[in-house]
């Protein structure tokens, strides 16, 4: 493979990657619940 | 009277919402449209306006619908020309009229995407039971589709496969729809979307392990990400990336506000609407880039896909894979599998989307006209379904395309630029930023502030005067190279959306009139 296809492919796999796992690691470190409408 | 009838239904857990805005976003052009669009505009170059794209597009416009939305429901709007209403505090009476896009255009899209997803069940079906099997090579494969979308030719197929399949999939959405938010779109999310993940890491396993023929998995993959620098200083590109970014993240439709309307008050957006994007993101860069188009290179060469893709979608998406599926090396039996994990996979990415893109409506009806869930869902399937038949009996002549380009593709442009105008310039981008903020579990940066108020509502007029420039007059007078035996077909279209655009604008004006409140005042 291009050297540059492999650069290409790996920062966008890792970065879409990074990103979600960032996201949902952070999410399910949260309450899970959403909340009631009590809280309004 | 709507605060609490809207407040009857609500999102069950947090990760549900996050698959089920997922499943919105993740649909058939994270698998297929994305592969082409990379590979015909500039391999790797074309993850460079992509990106930039995605981070001044793409994310501001998700964080805004999910406000507007979660702010409408509060209000007791789970649709676009209520929300439209509160961004111009009921100052503006037009406002809700322009609304009409947010449940009109996912309406029309729904319609023609919903048969194309019934034509996933049905390969799946095909693949499991082989029915395909004895065809040898992408042109009979590509007789065999066509056989199935055109009703009067019988080669391999007569008209009933293709009216059951369409009519078994609008069943099956009503089941989904009737049972609720919670019941039916939370847990068809939440059954689907692993389904679809496990089923595409089957796959892409499966690609990146095949033998070379043609070609390796490996040209494969340098055959979307080798790149090509000239690319970048071309306008075109660029466009291509931000429509990519556009469509594939589902902005500019109205479905997003409408599920995010079910939220409570404190909810937060601002780290769930990133979450949904980046799961969009994953699907669609990791999986998507690396299953249609290296299994074509190695099948076909570079030179064979690069024909395959350049005759659309489609071809890459059913033929292509169809054909190679069946090579598979190893038994027969597991090329039926492999085939049905594919089209099964694209029907879950395809069905998640059309719950969403028929929520809009169904949410109108249930709200401005005091339907019943279930009879508003009867009553949007049964229109989907005849209007449907529209597509089913005309594709042949290409009207796909005409309802495509209108609504799936230029109103989404039109929607999200008068959405960005009114929430950044007449609400506000204060109050707007105090709004997004609500109960947030993460702090959007400040940069974002002037991207949302100036850079995001640049680029999408930019869009719209490139377009004007360049492809209005011809597009609207069909000199675009279309066929002339189709255009009485498309002209016929045509008048179907404006005329559903006509009843959508005399439906707000009657459920505005029948609404006893004063107008409100947001909060």
């Amino acid at each position: 493979m291009d050297t540059f296809a492999i650069f290409f492919m790996s920062f966008s796999m890792l970065a879409a990657t990074t990103l979600m796992t960032f996201c949902m690691v952070k999410i399910l470190g949260e309450n899970q619940a959403l909340g009631t409408d009590d809280d309004e | 009277m709507s605060v609490e009838r809207h407040a009857q239904e609500r999102w069950g857990t947090r990760i549900g919402l996050v698959l089920a805005m997922a499943g919105n976003a993740v649909g058939l052009g994270n698998f297929l449209r994305f592969p082409v669009q990379a590979a015909q505009n500039g391999g790797g170059t074309f993850m460079i306006p992509y990106f930039i794209s995605f981070l001044i597009l793409g994310i501001p416009l998700m964080w805004i619908e999910w406000g507007v939305g979660r702010m409408g429901g509060r209000h007791g709007h789970g649709t676009i020309p209520g929300m439209f209403d509160l961004l111009t505090d009921g100052k503006k009476p037009w406002a809700k009229y322009l609304g009409v896009l947010g449940i009109v255009s996912p309406l029309i899209v729904f319609i023609y995407y919903t048969y194309v997803v019934s034509w996933m069940l049905g390969f799946s079906f095909f693949s499991l039971t082989g029915h395909y099997s004895s065809l040898d090579g992408v042109d009979d494969m590509r007789n065999y589709l066509y056989s199935y979308q055109n009703l009067t030719d019988a080669s391999y197929h007569g008209s009933l496969p293709t009216l059951l399949f369409f009519f078994v999939t609008i069943l099956f959405l009503g089941w989904v729809l009737g049972r609720g938010i919670s019941g039916g779109i939370e847990k068809l999310a939440l059954i689907g979307m692993p389904i679809l993940f496990v089923f595409a890491f089957i796959l892409m396993a499966r690609v990146l392990t095949l033998p070379a023929m043609e070609a390796s998995p490996a040209e494969g993959l340098n055959f979307i990400w080798s790149p090509d620098w000239g690319a970048l200083g071309n306008a075109r590109v660029w466009l291509a990336a931000a429509g990519q970014v556009f469509f594939t993240l589902s902005i500019g439709m109205g479905t997003i506000q409408t599920y995010s309307s079910f939220l409570r008050k404190k909810d937060d957006v601002a780290l769930t609407g990133l979450s949904t994007a980046a799961t969009n993101e994953f699907a669609e860069v990791v999986l998507g880039g690396t299953i249609a188009i290296p299994a074509a290179v190695v099948f076909f060469g570079v030179a064979g896909a690069t024909a395959i893709a350049a005759n659309g979608t489609y071809d890459l998406g059913i033929v292509a894979m169809g054909v190679v599926f069946q090579g598979l090396p190893g038994a027969e039996l597991w090329g039926r599998l492999a085939g049905f994990l594919w089209y099964f996979l694209l029907f879950i990415a395809g069905i998640t989307s059309s719950v969403a893109l028929a929520s809009p409506a169904i949410a109108f009806l249930k709200e401005e006209f005091n339907f019943t869930r279930k009879r508003a869902v009867s009553a949007v399937m049964a229109l989907g379904f005849a209007i449907g038949m529209f597509h089913v009996v005309f594709y042949r002549w290409n009207v796909m395309d005409e309802w495509d380009y209108w609504a799936g593709t230029f109103g989404l442009v039109v929607f999200a630029a008068i959405e960005i105008v009114l929430f950044a310039h007449v609400f506000g981008i204060e109050r707007g930023w105090k709004e997004l903020h609500m109960g947030a579990d993460i702090a959007i940066p400040r940069i974002y502030k002037p991207i949302m108020k100036w850079i995001t509502p640049l680029f999408l007029f930019l869009i719209l005067i490139w377009w004007g420039a360049t492809e209005a007059i011809p597009t609207l007078l069909m000199q675009t190279g279309q066929a002339p035996e189709t255009v009485p077909y498309r002209w016929l279209s045509r008048g179907l959306m404006v005329l559903m655009l006509i009843v959508g604008v005399e439906m707000i004006r009657r459920a505005w009139r029948n609404r006893s409140d004063s107008p409100e005042t947001v909060d």
